[in-house]
């Protein structure tokens, strides 16, 4: 009933003509907005993504026994996505605090691929390699949330 | 209610503090450190903690996010030591065991971060209202 809701003497129901000027305001700000800031948003969400996954994979290999290869060789699947955020926060010209975020994200996962290595020199570091992916999980999901609220930020005013 | 959300805050921080542990001694029992049974031992002294959450939360009177979140973590706590004990019958299930610790690891950081403001809040809230019901002359020596 709300959508298809009239004024007196309107030959259409408001909602088209509303529908079109929201899509038309839509699409200014989207534009507003520009690629970089969207790719980048889509990054951090992906990253996110990709850490779950990878978690998932140590799990198989834990409790399925598929070995340890398919976790190890996806780390360098979705591992240049790290500096990749970081190569376009900075043309995006995202928030300071959003930009050190990936900066640190790039850190850790570097710091994340060397830590198995000292398996048989350091033990417990190599063992942090679990509390490390947490930090990565953390951080990766906080990207995500306040990159994505720059943007709807952003999407409200350009609509205004 | 101040003191409730501040008992309530410590308890979700060292919550917090046992789960970062647990996945510590995860990568102990995974890197071969040590064997597996700290992890274990903790994994059930941690899978019961929720209950003493949930019991702090009644004075603590928090909002429904907040109450919502804490039964998420509850939850997903619960069935976390269940995942790990399906390896024999279902393994593909059990793999989810990590994944489920990142969904405790965040909850438990959403419900720690937001059970510190609602403390801070009821203390601003309180000093607040003292400096309200404070006769001028105190107010200003």
């Amino acid at each position: 009933m709300a959508n298809t809701s009239r004024v007196a003497g309107d030959a259409e129901p408001m909602t088209v003509g509303r529908s079109m000027a929201d899509h038309r305001s839509m699409a200014r700000a989207v534009r507003a907005i520009g690629p970089a800031r969207l790719a980048f948003v889509a990054g951090a969400w992906l990253f996110v993504g990709c850490v779950v996954l990878q978690v998932f994979l140590v799990g198989l290999d834990v409790f399925v026994h598929v070995g340890p290869e398919i976790h190890r060789n996806f780390a360098y699947v979705y591992g240049w996505l790290a500096p990749l955020l970081v190569l376009i926060g900075d043309a995006a010209r995202m928030p300071s605090r959003v930009r050190t975020i990936s900066v640190v994200l790039l850190i850790l996962f570097a710091v994340q691929t060397v830590l198995p290595s000292l398996q048989s020199d350091y033990p417990l570091l190599a063992a942090a390699h679990t509390v490390n992916a947490l930090a990565i999980f953390a951080l990766a999901i906080t990207l995500a949330r306040q990159s994505t609220e720059v943007v709807q930020v952003e999407l409200a005013a350009g609509r205004q | 209610m101040r003191a409730g959300r501040l008992a309530f805050a410590a308890a979700a921080w060292l919550f917090l503090g046992g789960v970062i542990a647990q996945v510590f001694l995860a990568g102990v029992g995974l890197f071969k450190v040590g064997g597996w049974d700290a992890h274990v031992n903790l994994g059930w002294l941690l899978g019961s903690a929720p209950l003493i959450l949930l019991l702090l939360a009644v004075p603590a009177r928090f909002d429904r996010r907040t109450n919502g979140l804490l039964v998420g973590l509850t939850i997903a706590t619960f069935v976390q030591p269940e995942l790990a004990a399906a390896r024999s019958e279902a393994p593909v299930l059990a793999a989810f065991h990590p994944v489920n610790a990142l969904l405790v690891f965040w909850l438990a950081w959403l419900v720690a971060r937001r059970a510190t403001e609602a403390a801070r809040g009821a203390a601003n809230h309180a000093s607040v209202a003292g400096e309200a019901a404070a006769p001028p002359s105190a107010a200003r020596p």
